[in-house]
C-alpha cells in the first residue's frame, strides 16, 4: 500500500514522477518517492521513462571533457571497492564476532584515530562504545520516537536501528537511523544539528575497517533523508553510521576531513529482543 | 586496471547497448566499466557542471555516481527500463543531493534560458537524437515559455519553486501551477 503522499491515479503518479525528475520535490516527498520507486516496478518504469526523454534534452548540451584526474580518481576508489568486497565476507563474520567491550573499542579506535585522523584518546573512544552498547527497544532513550524501535517489517525480518550521538554528550540522541523493510536507510533528526550555511552535514558508513568509512551523501540536517537500498549498499549489525561537518558540496578527500556531528551502530532489534 | 581506448564518438551513445554494459559490471567486467565511463561520463559531467555550477562538484558528481554504478550494476533490471537512463538518474540522485545540502543556492544562471533555448532549437542536434528525443523536444516546443521556462530551470538548474518563482518575479503559486500544467502537457503529448 502506498504512502498518503503517493497519488492513486496513474496520470497523478506520472506527474509525480515527472516533477521527481524535475528535482522538485520538497524533502520528505522525494524520499517517499524514492522510497516508492525502489518498491514498485511500475513506478520504476515511469521514472526511468522520464530520465530517457530528459536524455535527449541534455544530450544536447556539448560535452565536457572530464579532466585527466577523474579517471584516476574513479580507479583508485573501485580499487578500494574492489579489496573492501574481496574482505566483506570476512567483515562480515568479524563483524559477527564483535561481542566483547575491548574488540569494539579496538575497531572504533581504528576508524576514529585511524581512518578520520582525529587522534582520540582510547579512554574517550571506549567510553562512546560504551554509551553506544545495548538499550532495550522497549525503553527507547529519551527523545527518541517509540514507533521508530518498533517499526517492524513481517515476521522475522530483520529490524535494525542506530542511535547516533554527539561526542560532547554520548547520552543524547542526535538521530536516529532505521532500517526500511526495503532495505533503504531512513534518518531522522531528533535534535536541531547547528550547522554554518557553508558547510554541509555528510553522512558515512564503515563496513570494512581497511577500507575506511564511506560516504552515504549529503544530508539535510533539517528534514532528516532516506536513502534507498541502492544508495546504502548492503547493511549489517555492528555497521558504524557518522555524521560529520564538511565544506560545501561534501568532503574533498572521498573520506571525513571535519568534526564528528553524530555516530552510532547498527544494531538489531531481533537479537536484541532474543 | 590496464589502459583502454578512450572516448567513443557522442553519437554512439545513442547504439552502445548500455544495458548489457551495466550487466557486464555486475559481473566484475572492468573493461564494460571503461566503455561506459568513456562513452558517458563527458554527457554526464556537462549536466552535472549545469546543476551544480562547479567543475570540481560536478566531477566529484560523476565520480560517485560511477562508483555506485559498479556497486549497484547488480540491482539494474533491464525490463525496468533504458540502462542510460538508470545511469544518469543515479547522477542526478548524486547532485540534487548536493544542491540540496547545499540549500540549493541559485548561481551563475543568468543566461541559462537563452543557452537552453538555442539548445533546444537546434536541428542539427537533433537530427542525433532518437524517435524519443524528437517527442521531447517537439513537445518542449509546444509549451508556450511561461510554462518551458520553469521546467527548463528546474531540470538543469535545479531550482525549487521558490527559487524559479524569485528568479521569475512570479508568484509561488503561479509558478507550481505553471509547472504542473506544463508537464501534464508533455504527458498528454509524449503519449500521443
Amino acid at each position: 500500500m502506498n504512502s498518503p503522499l503517493i497519488p492513486e491515479f496513474p496520470e497523478e503518479q506520472n506527474l509525480l514522477l515527472g516533477e521527481h525528475a524535475l528535482g522538485l520535490l520538497d524533502p520528505e516527498r522525494e524520499a517517499e518517492v524514492r522510497a516508492w520507486i525502489e518498491r514498485d516496478d511500475n513506478a520504476a518504469r515511469m521514472a526511468l521513462r522520464w530520465q530517457q526523454h530528459w536524455l535527449s534534452v541534455s544530450d544536447r548540451l556539448p560535452p565536457e571533457p572530464p579532466s585527466d584526474s577523474l579517471w584516476k580518481r574513479i580507479d583508485a576508489s573501485l580499487v578500494r571497492l574492489k579489496q573492501s568486497s574481496a574482505t566483506r565476507d570476512d567483515a562480515a563474520r568479524h563483524d559477527a564476532e564483535q561481542t566483547s567491550a575491548s574488540t569494539k573499542a579496538s575497531w572504533l579506535l581504528r576508524w576514529l584515530s585511524g581512518g578520520l585522523g582525529l587522534g582520540l584518546g582510547a579512554g574517550l573512544a571506549l567510553a562512546l562504545v560504551m554509551q553506544m552498547g545495548p538499550f532495550s527497544p522497549s525503553a527507547p532513550l529519551e527523545g527518541t520516537s517509540p514507533e521508530v524501535a518498533t517499526q517492524t517489517p513481517d515476521g522475522d525480518a530483520q529490524r535494525m536501528v542506530a542511535i547516533l550521538q554527539t561526542l560532547e554528550d554520548p547520552g543524547t540522541p542526535t538521530w536516529v537511523a532505521n532500517v526500511t523493510p526495503s532495505g533503504g536507510l531512513q534518518l531522522t533528526p531528533k535534535v536541531s544539528i547547528e550547522r554554518p550555511t557553508d558547510r554541509a552535514i555528510e553522512l558515512w558508513t564503515l563496513t570494512d575497517p581497511q577500507e575506511g568509512p564511506r560516504s552515504l551523501g549529503l544530508v539535510d540536517p533539517i528534514a532528516g533523508i532516506e536513502l534507498s537500498a541502492e544508495q546504502i549498499g548492503s547493511m549489517s549489525p555492528g555497521q558504524l553510521l557518522e555524521m560529520t561537518l564538511e565544506p560545501e558540496g561534501g568532503s574533498p578527500t572521498g573520506k571525513p576531513t571535519g568534526k564528528i556531528l553524530a555516530i552510532g551502530r547498527l544494531v538489531d532489534l531481533n537479537q536484541r529482543d532474543s | 586496471m590496464p589502459a583502454q581506448k578512450p572516448s567513443v564518438s557522442p553519437p554512439d551513445a545513442e547504439s552502445f547497448d548500455h544495458a548489457s554494459a551495466i550487466e557486464a559490471c555486475a559481473r566484475g567486467d572492468e573493461a564494460a566499466f571503461r566503455s561506459l565511463y568513456d562513452l558517458e561520463s563527458g554527457r554526464m559531467l556537462a549536466l552535472a557542471m549545469r546543476l551544480l555550477n562547479s567543475r570540481d562538484q560536478a566531477e566529484d558528481a560523476v565520480h560517485d555516481a560511477f562508483i555506485k554504478l559498479w556497486s549497484n550494476a547488480g540491482q539494474y533490471r533491464r525490463e525496468l527500463g533504458n540502462g542510460r537512463a538508470w545511469l544518469f538518474t543515479i547522477l542526478r540522485y548524486r547532485a540534487l543531493d548536493q544542491l540540496r545540502a547545499q540549500g540549493r543556492t541559485p548561481r551563475g544562471d543568468s543566461d541559462a534560458l537563452d543557452t537552453l533555448a538555442d539548445l533546444l532549437a537546434n536541428p542539427e542536434a537533433a537530427a542525433d537524437d532518437s524517435q524519443t528525443a524528437h517527442q521531447l523536444s517537439d513537445c518542449l516546443g509546444e509549451l508556450e515559455v511561461p510554462r518551458r521556462e520553469p521546467i527548463l530551470l528546474a531540470f538543469f538548474k535545479g531550482l525549487t519553486h521558490e527559487q524559479i518563482a524569485e528568479k521569475l518575479s512570479a508568484p509561488l503559486g503561479t509558478i507550481k501551477g505553471r509547472i504542473r500544467a506544463g508537464l501534464k502537457l508533455l504527458q498528454e503529448c509524449l503519449s500521443r
